[in-house]
């Protein structure tokens, strides 16, 4: 009873350069925690993080530098007691190690790495399994021991091919570590975190509710990360979908109004992109001089290359243009008329003020000799594919991943690209004060109920 | 889980804050997001909680307190001028001088307006997402004019916002409708039987176009109704002799007062209370439902800093210096010995020797464990050597102890060349080999990526 009442402190211990920067990072699911690089000692302090669950401290994780002289110190810890001559059990080695004055030299990084072990309650010995298993991983996993808390081998890169996953498990088996969790930190399994935290508990029995609680909240959690990713989307489609810019009527101005109106929804997917990248808690400041950390041949075309469109297969009517023209509605006098049958009732009928008003000023507008621009469907379309995609690589992301995101631009939703437009989306096209991208921007609870359901229907297209 | 713990007010407050922030920029708020972090809570009853302290401070519970304040004054206008329109109705409908009472056109001045705004009010139902109500909206109208002042607006349409949530703002205008009319109805029904009591009305129907039996189905359909409650329906005979200018006895006056009565009260007034209970009772539903949908991005971003799902601890103590020893010049030690390769830390499916080794060369093996490594020491150290050539497995990552054993070995010999061999398909990590050596004291020179550079008095050309 009295062990759930505080954290759980686990100590992340292991090899130079296997991946315990990573760890950490993908499970507090922050790409900001830490340095990480292909290289021994990037580490060089440990560094804490705490997992909280409903704002309570569950887990307390320690990242620690990597272990690189381990035979050096076993023969250093020798020495000590051959001068010292008293047999010692595991735990006083250490503290007698800890004393010695090698510790703040030579062995300067070995030391707070077991002075952090010593104040854990287990520690997490991270492996990478393309490693071979050598005797100095041995000695490592030895002075380990002698801490005297239990250790739990963690197997990172199993994604990799030329994985030596069974020699690991192996000899791990004979030093008597017979719970292993495989964790791939760059490309964890989608339910591979509450495995973690399940197989803790199997260990730490103490902590088992805690870990049980955290292992639950993971999904929680994910799921509650993935509406409001979509939540995001909407809002980006809905301010996209609203856009209306008016226009004379001679070719040159609507040419003109029309790459107005695709800068606009380029830098609105920008920003839309960034938003994504950052509720996911990947920074754009991670992967510097990238613009936007994305990678995947065909997600990087322009949003309004025709070819881009015919790749994700979306139907596109005979009457879309190619170049400067591309992805624009031209709104002709009839089509201006169609706010939506019911809302032109409502507007005869004189039940909807703001309906009418519209209606006339834009009638007006019409007779002044105006055209009013907006964008296609298919580029609204083209727009929610993206963005699922985005999306999906994003969840099955890890947050110790260095490489720019990889977008696979397969398997498109059906429903985005064949079904009519949602509703949410048809009605923005009425509301041109949903759009923050045009000049009279204003929210209201009409459009947050829109980007909601839009939310909603995108997620359940996607899952 | 249990029912919600916020009350309407607080929902109020949390969208007015929430508009305010949508459209002016997010507030300071990081004390309370400190304070509500620690606490163990729902996102939800955060956030409200949040909106609570941003008010307190930003003075929006006196904004919204105050048009609370005009609102109730707005519905108090209005329901004056309801009981003044009820009554001052009733009285032009009786008010004639000669007390004589066309029953038609009676009904038509007492449930004309009525019967129209309520049937706009039905249709739009089925026409508009937007409920047709002159009367709610007026009521909104008047309570903005009445509280006025800096920020006002915030009030009014946080109000409007919230209630748009489950369509309660549709429901919330009928209401008020609805309970203008209500009143509008009691007011007319009591000056009418006030009127009634104290004077003499005659009651009858005029045309031109129409025949006598188009009244009598008339009041036959009309009395329908107030007939099942009670109320006395004139019969057929009555109504052909109820001509202008005719006579009757007092018996049917009373009759068609009580008619009149029951037709107003019937298709005035239970119309209206039942259609105020039916909006009264989908208000209540309405508002229960009220909830905070924390995936909207305005509050996503919230919760994510509410509720954070982990937090940074700091770091122990700074990191130490490097501690790289320099190699020294070994260009001038005695040496007692051939050349020697040695392999250190190979992977188990490397042949050893990986090159082909010339002539007058030894091997010293594969070094992987402690006694591999003390063993060679010790050999090195009895016969320090002419070349020493250290093989090392590019794919894994240099550490600190490799490096260290590198150093000593070196120390034991006159010259020390390095090969970074690795399988052809694995990771290489070679740049990292290249910079570790150069700041441990090797010259370029000395490190070997390809066999074939290897010098001749180890490696057979």
């Amino acid at each position: 009873m009295t062990a759930d009442t505080t954290a759980l402190r686990l100590a992340v211990v292991g090899h130079t350069n296997t991946g315990k920067t990573s760890l950490l990072r993908t499970l507090t699911h922050d790409a900001g925690f830490g340095q990480i690089s292909d290289a021994p000692g990037t580490t060089r302090h440990v560094e804490g993080a705490r997992l909280l669950l409903n704002g309570v401290a569950a887990v307390e994780l320690y990242d620690t530098p990597g272990l690189e002289d381990g035979i050096g110190l076993l023969d250093y810890m020798d020495q000590l007691h051959a001068q010292t001559g008293s047999r010692h059990d595991g735990p006083e080695s250490i503290a007698r190690f800890l004393d010695s004055p090698e510790s703040k030299r030579r062995f300067e990084q070995e030391a707070r790495v077991l002075k952090k072990l010593m104040a854990c309650d287990a520690g997490l010995y991270v492996i990478d399994v393309r490693d071979p298993v050598l005797a100095k991983h041995k000695d490592e996993l030895a002075i380990l021991a002698r801490c005297g808390k239990p250790l739990v081998p963690v197997l990172n890169f199993i994604n990799d091919d030329d994985a030596r996953k069974q020699d690991w498990k192996a000899t791990l088996a004979r030093l008597g570590l017979h719970v292993i969790i495989e964790f791939d930190t760059v490309a964890p399994a989608i339910d591979g975190e509450a495995q973690l935290y399940q197989k803790l508990a199997l260990v730490l029995d103490t902590h088992a509710n805690t870990l049980q609680a955290l292992s639950d909240d993971v999904g929680v959690q994910r799921e509650r990360r993935r509406t409001a990713a979509f939540a995001l989307v909407a809002d980006m489609l809905i301010d996209v979908a609203a856009l209306r810019l008016s226009s004379q009527t001679d070719t040159e101005s609507v040419k003109r109004t029309t790459q107005l109106l695709q800068d606009k929804i380029r830098q609105r997917e920008q920003a839309g992109i960034k938003a994504l990248l950052e509720h996911y808690r990947f920074r754009s400041g991670d992967y510097p001089g990238q613009p936007l950390p994305l990678q995947g041949g065909r997600w990087n075309m322009d949003l309004f290359n025709p070819q881009a469109l015919l790749d994700t297969g979306i139907q596109v009517g005979k009457g879309f243009a190619a170049g400067a023209m591309a992805g624009a509605a031209v709104d002709v006098f009839t089509a201006g008329l169609s706010l939506g049958t019911a809302a032109l009732i409502g507007g005869v009928l004189g039940s909807v003020w703001q309906g009418t008003d519209k209606l006339g000023k834009r009638l007006y507008g019409r007779l002044q000799g105006y055209h009013e621009i907006t964008v296609e469907d298919g580029i609204l379309r083209l727009l929610a594919i993206r963005a699922h995609q985005l999306i999906r690589a994003l969840e099955l992301r890890g947050h110790a991943d260095m490489a720019p995101v990889k977008v696979s631009s397969e398997a498109v939703k059906e429903e985005l690209r064949d079904q009519p437009l949602p509703e949410p989306l048809r009605d923005a096209r009425s509301y041109p004060e949903w759009s923050r991208l045009g000049g009279k921007f204003s929210s209201g609870s009409r459009r947050d109920a829109a980007v909601s359901e839009l939310g909603k229907i995108l997620a359940s297209a996607g899952s | 889980m249990a029912r919600r713990q916020f009350s309407f007010k607080d929902f109020w407050l949390t969208e007015a804050i929430r508009l305010r922030e949508d459209h002016w920029g997010p507030l300071d708020d990081s004390a309370f997001i400190r304070e509500l972090r620690s606490v163990n809570d729902l996102p939800e009853e955060k956030i409200v909680r949040r909106a609570r302290l941003i008010a307190e401070r930003e003075n929006t519970r006196q904004l919204i307190d105050k048009w609370t304040h005009g609102a109730r004054l707005a519905l108090l206008i209005l329901a004056v001028l309801a009981v003044l329109g009820g009554a001052g109705t009733a009285a032009s409908v009786l008010g004639t001088t000669d007390r004589h009472i066309n029953v038609l056109m009676a009904i038509v001045a007492l449930l004309g307006v009525h019967s129209l705004t309520f049937l706009f009010w039905i249709l739009s139902f089925f026409l508009s997402a937007k409920t047709f109500s002159w009367l709610g909206e007026l009521w909104l109208w008047l309570s903005r004019k009445i509280a006025r002042g800096p920020e006002a607006a915030l009030a009014p349409q946080s109000f409007v916002s919230l209630l748009s949530q489950n369509s309660a703002l549709k429901w919330t205008l009928s209401c008020v409708s609805h309970g203008f009319w209500v009143l509008f109805f009691l007011a007319a029904l009591l000056s009418m039987l006030g009127l009634l009591a104290a004077q003499r009305y005659t009651f009858g129907w005029e045309t031109t176009i129409l025949s006598p039996d188009v009244f009598v189905s008339l009041t036959r359909t009309l009395g329908a109704l107030p007939g099942l409650l009670g109320f006395p329906m004139p019969d057929a005979d009555m109504v052909r002799h109820s001509t202008a200018g005719a006579t009757l006895s007092e018996n049917a006056y009373a009759i068609w007062s009580a008619w009149l009565l029951g037709v107003v009260f019937v298709y005035g007034l239970l119309v209206r209370a039942l259609s105020l209970i039916l909006c009264l009772w989908q208000l209540r539903g309405a508002l229960r439902g009220l909830a905070l949908d924390i995936s909207l991005p305005s509050y996503s971003r919230l919760v994510t800093r509410l509720v954070p799902t982990s937090e940074g601890l700091g770091i122990d103590a700074p990191a130490g210096e490097d501690v790289s020893a320099q190699r020294q010049d070994n260009s001038t030690l005695p040496f007692s010995s051939d050349p020697v390769y040695v392999g250190i830390e190979l992977p188990p499916a490397a042949t050893w020797p990986v090159f082909s080794a010339a002539p007058d060369t030894q091997d010293g093996g594969m070094l992987e464990t402690r006694e591999q490594r003390h063993a060679l020491l010790d050999r090195l150290h009895a016969h320090s050597v002419k070349g020493l050539l250290l093989v090392v497995d590019a794919a894994q990552t240099p550490d600190r102890g490799t490096l260290h054993l590198i150093s000593e070995l070196a120390s034991l010999a006159r010259a020390t060349h390095i090969l970074l061999w690795q399988h052809p398909d694995r990771g290489s990590r070679r740049a990292t080999w290249q910079t570790q050596l150069a700041q441990a004291g090797f010259l370029p020179d000395t490190v070997h990526s390809d066999i074939d550079t290897l010098p001749d008095w180890i490696a057979a050309p």
